[in-house]
């Protein structure tokens, strides 16, 4: 009667018919689905982290990954007598804001996430922040620093210093100088720095001979290296994304051999590689201003533990470590004590003051930036950066 | 002076790459009728080996063997892909089936390398400056090393049998195998070739700058239009125009200055209106011109 085809369609349309038709999901049954080893009934929650595990920020998000996975260990031991689990579910935003909402979405409509870690890109954090209100979701990023977050979305708050404390911080130090010149990576993060210290530095007075713009993820920077050299500027902004661009923009400087000028930057010069290869080149030129000193030893031991257990956190940084772990352990106490209330997890976070890893007076004060948390100046001493103004 | 004197330099060495990857384009082209998009990638896939066997103790005469054994393997793959498309009408298939190999490819090594880009350090990068001119060795080793292949290529083409073989399998494969040429081991030793070529100029690639796993997309894209425009039978169509794609955009970008400076971003926008202009002047390519058969 039906040929085989018929049936394959009957039974695909039945099966669609009937997911259709199960019944909804609730929420709250969902966040309860374990039974702890004495019997009792284990509670747990549910965080929706939101990183750049590919793309940009791949080698940020994959560090942040590795922070977060033996933090979330110690606080599930921690909360283990009280019934309280937590379970991490993660979703690659591909430093990407249309990913980010892809990803928030799947978080939210699937696996019923109300309370996100991220996104670790300002791109993403721009692309969530907006849905956060409507979906009545509260989201706690560790890293995304654009100012133009602050107000976004009352349902989001960061960590992170903002940009505009890296980029006021960096067009002081230009402003020292008669001519500048800049050259930045085509990023969000990239042209927020840019923009401001352009405005800055045209209020004060400094000529700009150069301002160099290259697409993201370009490796070939030779002919704008060229180009600003013949300028003679007295100072120069070095803004690339961290990774593969930095590297190749601080090894192509190098070539060109001796500059008669000054060098700034921001975070993204502080990584191991390419300081080991070029730190020879630009120590006593170049001066990086970017997220204040943690030099504690216990941040630097619990660090090392992370390494040893979880893996390198080479590109992270001290920060950055420290504004995930900050994160993921404010989000946990917050939603275990209001038994995962939305409204009252972040009227905490509007109005109460934690102690961390970054500060010991964590508190928004309303805001969407951590308040009391400013920048610092750096310069190279023996391979490492070197702290010199904070 | 100086600055005009370095863009020159710089954009002789980039377009040399360039060059290099559309001549495996133009040998695999002119044997098959296939235009090998896929070859960005294979360029790629063999300098992540090469970026491989470096975190190894291997010595430069082993590591030159894996090398070639690698570009045989990716061969014999692409080959066998390909095999089917080849001389066909519709040669659409064969680039789509190419494409589909490198985004295959792509994939691959993002999956194994992730997203961050590698350099190759073969040998130390050393730079020379005269007075305010630099150049590397790895830039000076490209330019060498484009000559010598150019020279051997042209030698080969023109002064042995194999070259006669395979201008022969370009020209006419039907007629070729009437007179005996094995034409299917001729376009097998066509796509060695081109792999090999592909695969120096990836790890070129990785030692004068960066290599990722998409990288080899923005290489072939230029490597095509210049076979494009070039013409894709004539070589000394897709020399030049490898030279004028790279080196005119880097020119107008880089000189330009003050209020009228233009961003790197520019770039390929010229390259595209350049490449307009050319096919518009000379849609057959650029040394095509009308004879009469008598």
């Amino acid at each position: 009667m039906f040929n085989i085809k018929q049936y394959i369609a009957i039974a695909t349309i039945a099966t669609i018919g009937l997911s259709a038709c199960d019944a909804p999901v609730d929420n709250s049954q969902i966040q309860i689905d374990s039974v702890s080893d004495s019997g009792n009934q284990m509670q747990e929650y549910k965080i929706g982290v939101i990183l750049s595990l590919t793309g940009d920020a791949g080698a940020f998000g994959v560090e942040t990954q590795r922070v977060l996975d033996y933090e979330i260990e110690k606080i599930n031991q921690q909360y283990k007598d009280k019934n309280v689990q937590f379970k991490l579910i993660y979703e690659d935003g591909q430093c990407d804001g249309a990913r980010a909402v892809d990803a928030l979405n799947k978080l939210t409509d699937f696996d019923n996430v109300d309370f996100i870690l991220g996104g670790l890109c300002s791109s993403e954090s721009l692309g969530i922040a907006p849905l956060l209100e409507s979906k009545n979701v509260v989201a706690l990023s560790g890293w995304s620093s654009n100012p133009e977050l602050e107000g976004a979305s009352e349902n989001f708050f960061s960590l992170s210093y903002s940009d505009n404390g890296v980029a006021f911080g960096i067009s002081d130090y230009m402003s020292n100088f008669e001519t500048a010149a800049l050259i930045s990576e085509q990023n969000d993060y990239n042209a927020a720095i840019q923009k401001i210290v352009l405005e800055q530095l045209k209020e004060d007075g400094v000529e700009i001979v150069a301002d160099e713009e290259f697409p993201k993820g370009s490796t070939d920077l030779r002919n704008i290296i060229s180009k600003v050299k013949s300028q003679n500027p007295d100072v120069v902004l070095l803004n690339p994304n961290p990774g593969i661009t930095t590297e190749s923009l601080a090894k192509q400087i190098k070539e060109t051999g001796d500059w008669d000028t000054n060098f700034v930057t921001q975070y993204a010069w502080n990584t191991e590689t390419v300081l080991n290869e070029t730190s020879d080149y630009f120590e006593g030129k170049l001066v990086q201003i970017d997220a204040p000193n943690l030099s504690s030893p216990e941040l630097k031991s619990y660090m090392d533990d992370i390494i040893a257990t979880k893996g390198e956190l080479t590109n992270l940084g001290a920060y950055y470590t420290a504004s995930s772990l900050d994160a993921l352990n404010i989000m946990t106490k917050l939603i275990a004590e209001n038994d995962a209330n939305v409204e009252a997890v972040k009227n905490a976070l509007n109005t109460q003051t934690f102690s961390g890893w970054i500060t010991d007076k964590i508190e928004f004060n309303g805001n969407t930036f951590v308040q009391n948390v400013g920048t610092a100046s750096y310069e190279i001493v023996n391979n490492e950066m070197k702290l010199i103004e904070s | 002076m100086e600055l005009f004197t370095q863009i020159i330099i710089n954009s002789l060495i980039s377009g040399t790459q360039v060059l290099l990857l559309a001549t495996g384009l133009f040998l695999v082209y002119s044997v098959t009728r296939i235009m090998h998009v896929g070859l960005g990638a294979v360029a790629m896939i063999l300098a992540y080996i090469v970026y491989s066997l470096l975190q190894t103790d291997l010595n430069i005469f082993m590591l030159f063997i894996l090398f070639l054994t690698a570009a045989l393997i990716l061969t014999i793959l692409t080959y066998l892909l390909l095999r089917g498309f080849i001389n066909r009408e519709q040669n659409l298939l064969g680039l789509l089936m190419s494409l589909t190999i490198g985004v295959f490819f792509e994939s691959i090594l993002s999956i194994i390398f992730g997203p961050e880009g590698r350099f190759i350090n073969l040998f130390e990068t050393k730079s020379y400056n005269f007075s305010e001119i630099t150049v590397t060795n790895v830039g000076i080793l490209t330019l060498a090393l484009g000559i010598c292949l150019f020279a051997t290529g042209l030698f080969i083409l023109r002064s042995t049998p194999e070259g006669r073989k395979l201008r022969a399998t370009s020209s006419n494969k039907n007629l070729a195998i009437v007179l005996g040429i094995k034409t299917q081991k001729v376009i097998f030793i066509t796509f060695f070739l081109a792999t090999a070529i592909a695969g120096l100029v990836g790890v070129l690639k990785g030692m004068y700058t960066a290599v990722t796993p998409l990288a080899g997309l923005n290489l072939i894209i230029m490597s095509f239009i210049a076979l494009i425009v070039g013409g894709p039978n004539d070589y000394r169509g897709t020399i030049v125009a490898s030279y004028i794609l790279v080196l005119i955009p880097e020119l107008l970008i880089s000189l330009s200055i003050d209020s009228f400076s233009l961003s790197a971003s520019w770039k390929m926008v010229f390259v595209f209106v350049i490449a307009t202009i050319l096919l518009t002047l000379k849609p057959q390519g650029l040394f095509y011109s009308v004879t009469r058969n008598t």
